[in-house]
């Protein structure tokens, strides 16, 4: 977008324990903005994404105009995605329930525009007061949660994964609606098939959640994001 | 924050953590908490006595003695509206500084592979 829009840089961070997991998707990518790997998730600490795609905007003298929300520059096509009759329950119901996510992108391309054409003035930057009325409050257990989360990233860079899943069960444990904490884990562990990765993060003998389920138990794909300009 | 004591020098502990020793107590931007003597006879910093007047909890691996210290909590995430120090590798393995986005509107983004 930024190639589009002069007067705006484009920063992506990729929060991945892993650097080895994200570099193939930037290499492919082969993005003309600045691309950063955050293994340590500390911008999750920092800013507050709490799951994947949220984004913030900064102005020109490093003010945040917008707090940690959803983004998203274009339609997913899971949102368009039909689902055959004879698709397996199981799947269907996962399907179902991301096809169900609300379109993140509606209205943010836009409101985006706006910004870089207007500055302040734009309907869609918000004063220092509402950036911070709109920053989530840290409870003690997030607070758990983030030390917890370290802990278990100390020792998955150690080799122990034992221990790292005992300190990151503690952390999905004290803050359940921190997907960052959950997906980063559940994506680790390997499938029933013995593969490497995850990516549906199904359920499995380490972890009590799963994405689906976790996603049903928190209203279904409908609840997952909260679009901000839709 | 992770630890393999909980004495830690007062200059790493502000480079961690944000909050720094001032005269009315511990400080980070406008926020400030008195807290008495946190400070041992050598001059190092006692996490345990800083960690509950902040709101930070700590967690302690009794196996290999690492702890780590969570952020201050009973406050908003975000310390403030101004962009935090913030320093990351990017995919080439240079370093690259949130603040040398000044001058400049910035769309952060953040993604994973999962």
């Amino acid at each position: 977008m930024h190639e589009e829009l002069e007067g705006l840089e484009v920063v992506t961070v990729a929060l991945d324990i892993d650097r080895s997991k994200a570099l193939p998707w930037i290499e492919k990518a082969n993005p003309t903005h600045r691309s950063v790997i955050d293994s340590a998730h500390i911008t999750g600490e920092l800013l507050g994404f709490t799951n994947v795609p949220m984004a913030v905007w900064i102005d020109e003298e490093l003010n945040l105009v917008r707090p940690p929300e959803a983004a998203a520059l274009h339609r997913s096509p899971s949102s368009d995605m039909e689902i055959p009759d004879d698709t397996p329950p199981d799947m269907k119901r996962l399907l179902s329930n991301v096809k169900a996510i609300p379109d993140v992108s509606v209205g943010y391309r836009d409101a985006v525009v706006d910004w870089v054409e207007k500055g302040s003035d734009s309907q869609y930057s918000l004063s220092p007061d509402q950036v911070m009325d709109a920053s989530a409050q840290r409870t003690p257990e997030h607070s758990r949660a983030a030390a917890a989360f370290e802990l278990g990233q100390y020792f998955f860079k150690q080799g122990n994964q034992e221990a790292s899943r005992k300190y990151w069960r503690i952390a999905h444990e004290a803050q359940p609606d921190n997907w960052t904490y959950k997906r980063q884990a559940w994506t680790i562990e390997t499938t029933p098939e013995g593969e490497p990765s995850d990516m549906l993060q199904a359920p499995t003998d380490v972890y009590e959640g799963s994405w689906l389920e976790d996603v049903v138990a928190s209203g279904g794909g409908a609840n997952y994001y909260k679009p901000p300009f839709a | 924050m992770l630890m393999d004591s909980l004495k830690v020098s007062p200059a790493v502990f502000t480079a961690r953590t944000g909050w720094e020793i001032k005269p009315e107590g511990f400080c980070k931007g406008m926020q400030c908490v008195p807290i008495d003597s946190p400070l041992d006879y050598d001059g190092m910093l006692d996490v345990m006595r800083v960690a509950q007047p902040l709101g930070m909890e700590l967690i302690t691996d009794d196996a290999s003695g690492i702890s780590a210290l969570g952020p201050e909590s009973q406050t908003k995430v975000l310390a403030g509206v101004r962009a935090p120090e913030l320093e990351l590798p990017d995919h080439k393995g240079n370093p690259w500084r949130l603040k040398s986005m000044y001058g400049k509107k910035t769309l952060l983004v953040a993604w994973a592979s999962w």
